[in-house]
């Protein structure tokens, strides 16, 4: 019996580890472009599309390219991994989740904030009399 | 107004119906579960009244409820109208409230037969109360001028024309009604939307039967025979719920454009968790109807599942999610905050309070610990499910125990859930092969090894076809060969049963399909092919065995547009059609086209339509007072004016003068900035095709000489020049075996039906 207890135990110590091993692994930490271009691990960094800069697809490769500037208001080229996304335009602020080597920040996933349609609607209310 | 007062009304019947019940249960008259029962089915026929009247708010299209029209508009169809009803967070709270007072009158006949009511219906009872309460909270019935009084309240004169309505005709004060509303999300307008968010909340409300089940048996101190009545509403709910998941996955992968079926989004994993609870449960139920085992475990995990709905609907529904979630969660106030969270805390008090006074009275029956046991496998196999909910609980709250632990919430990247539950399900699987072969109690080791000799040849066998076809990471080719060992040996053993007693096969049939699904799962989504390629209108691309030609676009239902692509390859040619469209408020949607090939997908999602310039665009940057040439045109730039005001936000005028036929012409050019969202406004030249537009102001502060304008100049495209045509930009993506995900769901689904069927004959011995 004393084995079995013990057996059950290093069992679910060993899960627990591993679990939390694998969360500080794969947690994707916030951070700026300062601090992203001295890490090697997968960040993401808050900040606003620079609209009026240069953007552009490269449908070769499927990368979109824009110049992003971080809360510090460190700016920053991000190559993301596909598309445009959805709500880009309309977005307020972005999140990029990437590394940052060669120069750029290559992101795997952009989050979009979007202007909430629950905020400001007294807006939208008039329009619609 | 109606509806509110109904639903004030049916949350005071639900509540006196609990009392009642509770006095019952108290040894008081016998008549106060009569009464209670009646309370009970008066306040689910104001459930459904409510629900009635709200429905025929939004069909009607009464914009002075604020619900209607912050989700719906008069352009919707009957059946999106009808899903609108529970698009918003308080419409979906009265979907599962209504489901929730549904199930409680077949619940409380059920109960009724096998003397459990009043136990039981205090229990279910107080939950359907808290969701009326929701309700009240979060009132579907609010006036749209209770949201905007500054806006739409009135006093004084009327409305030549337009909508009123009275508020207070003694003060002359009445409030003007929208006559057209914001819409449904355009990502809703779908008819899955008619039918998924049902099930689900089908699948959430059933969770709250082991719940109820497990408190009602620990109340009436019966801690053995409560098991036999609760499997089959159990099994019920891990069907629902399941068939909802996989529904929810269907939808994102069809119409949404994930890309996959499932994306480790907060919103799926917040219902996988309650499912995994639930299935566990059904396992651990089974063997201590069996042999006695696992009392407090079934106690503990039947309450576990409504609680972690609960806790999936605080994580989903609180707004604590924030940002790190792609979906957008509203935050939807304080009020909803506490609530949910004060209800956890409240169902997880009086669940493992009462657990924990009961349990020195339960009995105690030792699991069967050797490793040739049925039940040693079912306890495995409860374990590792257990704790798959454990490591994806974790995960999704992440934003939560980061936000505590460093100050800013972010998530977990799904690789997380790969790598955590991977050796879990390569474990399951295992499992779910070898439990078939093992007795209850005891078996012979020679026996089962002989047993699981043919089901492990055949899966090596496929295995190896698996590799030769492709799959190659170490990782995934044993997770291969644990889930065609787990169908190869429930084949064999449902065969056998089938011959016997076609209702025992339940189990059989469900672990088959589960182990079709894994193996969907590696060969769709890990050795999926995908490529973005650019077809540009009626030229032939090749890529991956097909070869597309976009042949143009065409208008479809509610403004959007299909885009036609003709597909070629393996013998066979169809057309996919993905959907682009603009959304006011979202930017633009795009929906992807699947072509089922039975033994793979061919899935095409659009990404953009480019359209050649017609045009061409060159950059000028100008001084003060410097001139240059711009499409022929002499032009000046004579320094830019500012002003600020709440109409406009910045604005910046820049001064062009242009010389032609010997006069100066003054142009504006125009640059507004307001709230950050950049906005330039062009000018054309009098007489002439030229536009200017600004590219950017860059002023100096230090000396004004150097102080530049850049300017786009756009001139009408050279006569001359080739035509260009549009370019559709798609990613394409094969899925090869994909069906055997949805195969294996109807597997699932059918062993399912099977053993509620079979369990619920039992409930009648």
């Amino acid at each position: 019996m004393n084995l079995k207890i013990v057996i059950a135990v290093v069992v679910i110590v060993a899960a627990l580890i591993f679990g939390a091993m694998s969360f500080v692994e794969s947690n994707v930490e916030y951070t700026d472009f300062a601090r992203a271009e001295t890490v090697a691990k997968k960040v993401q960094v808050k900040g606003v599309w620079m609209k009026e800069k240069e953007a552009s697809f490269d449908a070769s490769k499927s990368q979109f390219t824009f110049i992003m500037k971080d809360d510090n208001a460190k700016e920053a080229t991000v190559v993301l991994e596909g598309a445009k996304p959805n709500n880009f335009d309309i977005a307020t602020s972005i999140v990029a989740k990437g590394r940052y080597h060669d120069g750029a920040f290559h992101a795997t996933e952009i989050l979009t904030k979007c202007p909430s349609k629950y905020n400001g609607d007294s807006t939208a209310v008039k329009k619609s009399l | 107004m109606v509806g509110a007062v109904i639903v004030k009304l049916a949350f005071a019947a639900s509540l006196f119906s609990v009392l009642c019940y509770a006095a019952h249960y108290r040894n008081y008259a016998p008549r106060f579960q009569v009464i209670g029962r009646y309370l009970y089915f008066l306040a689910a026929a104001g459930i459904v009244g409510a629900a009635g009247v709200h429905i025929e708010h939004i069909v009607t299209h009464q914009f002075q409820y604020y619900y209607v029209w912050n989700h719906s508009s008069t352009d919707l169809p009957l059946s999106l109208l009808v899903s609108t009803s529970y698009a918003g967070q308080e419409g979906s709270f009265m979907l599962w409230a209504f489901y929730t007072g549904i199930l409680g009158i077949f619940l409380s006949r059920y109960a009724m037969k096998r003397n459990y009511e009043s136990e039981l219906m205090m229990v279910f009872g107080s939950i359907f109360s808290f969701l009326l309460l929701m309700l009240i909270v979060k009132d579907p019935f609010a006036m749209v001028w209770d949201v905007f009084p500054n806006e739409l309240i009135h006093a004084g004169a009327l409305p030549a024309n337009g909508a009123f309505l009275w508020i207070d005709q003694a003060k002359g004060l009445w409030g003007q009604v929208p006559v057209e509303g914001k819409g449904l999300n355009p990502l809703l307008q779908n008819y899955w939307m008619v039918i998924h968010p049902q099930i689900l909340f089908i699948g959430f409300t059933s969770m709250s039967v082991p719940f109820s089940y497990a408190a009602a048996g620990m109340l009436k101190r019966d801690y053995v025979s409560w098991i036999r009545a609760a499997a089959p509403w159990t099994i019920f709910g891990a069907m629902i719920l399941g068939t909802g998941i996989i529904m929810g996955g269907y939808w994102a992968y069809e119409t949404l454009g994930w890309g996959g079926f499932w994306g480790w989004d907060p919103v799926e994993n917040s219902s996988l968790v309650p499912w995994l609870v639930c299935v566990a449960s059904v396992h651990t139920m089974l063997s201590q109807r069996r042999s006695g085992a696992f009392i407090k475990t079934n106690f503990v995990l039947s309450m576990l599942c409504f609680i972690m709905v609960l806790y999936a609907t605080f994580l989903t529904r609180s707004g604590v999610l924030g940002d790190t979630s792609v979906h957008s969660f509203v935050d939807a106030g304080m009020w909803v905050y506490w609530m949910l969270f004060a209800v956890i805390v409240a169902y997880a008090a009086f669940g493992f309070g009462l657990f924990f006074t009961r349990w020195k009275e339960m009995p105690v029956v030792p699991v069967e610990h050797s490793f040739f046991s049925r039940e040693f496998a079912l306890f495995l196999g409860a374990s590792a499910l257990v704790c798959i909910s454990v490591f994806v609980a974790i995960g999704t709250s992440a934003p939560l125990i980061t936000g505590i632990t460093q100050g800013k919430p972010s998530a977990v990247d799904p690789s997380f859930y790969v790598t955590t539950t991977l050796p879990l399900g390569i474990f399951i699987a295992i499992l779910m092969g070898a439990g078939q072969l093992l007795w209850w109690k005891r078996s012979n080791a020679k026996e089962v090894l002989n047993g699981l000799l043919l089901p492990f040849v055949l899966a090596a066998l496929l295995t190896i076809a698996a590799i030769v076809i492709g799959a190659h990471h170490l990782p995934m080719i044993i997770f291969i060969l644990a889930s065609s060992f787990a169908l190869f040996a429930n084949i064999i053993i449902g065969f056998k049963i089938m011959k016997g007693n076609p209702k025992l096969a339940g189990g059989s049939l469900a672990h088959v399909g589960i182990a079709l699904m894994f193996l969907g799962f590696v060969s769709s989504a890990k050795y999926d092919e995908k490529q973005t390629l650019s077809l540009e209108e009626g030229r032939k691309v090749t890529s991956m065995g097909y070869t597309m030609t976009y042949v143009g676009y065409h208008a479809a239902e509610r403004g959007r547009f299909a885009f036609t692509v003709e597909v070629e390859g393996n013998g066979r040619s169809f057309i996919v059609e993905p959907v682009m469209f603009q959304a006011e408020d979202m930017g633009l949607m795009r929906s992807p086209d699947v072509k089922n090939l039975i033994t793979k997908d061919f899935y095409l999602a659009p990404v953009s339509l480019e359209s050649p310039e017609e045009s061409n665009e060159r950059e000028i940057t100008l001084h003060v007072n410097e001139t240059a040439d711009a499409g022929g045109e002499k032009v000046t730039y004579r320094g830019y004016e500012f002003s600020q005001s709440a109409e406009t936000g910045n604005r910046v005028a820049a001064n062009i003068d242009v010389l032609r036929d010997g006069k100066v012409i003054r142009v504006q050019v125009l640059m507004l900035n307001k709230r950050g969202q950049l906005q330039f406004i062009p000018a054309v030249i009098p007489g002439t095709a030229v536009s200017l537009a600004i590219k950017s102001v860059n002023p100096n502060k230090t000396d004004e000489s150097k102080a530049t304008l850049s300017l786009t100049v756009r001139t009408p495209p050279d006569p001359g020049a080739p035509k260009k045509r549009d370019v559709l930009i798609v990613e394409a993506t094969i899925k090869p075996f994909i069906n055997l995900v949805w195969l294996g769901t109807f597997a699932m689904i059918g062993g399912f039906l099977i053993t509620i069927f079979r369990r619920y004959q039992e409930t009648k011995k």
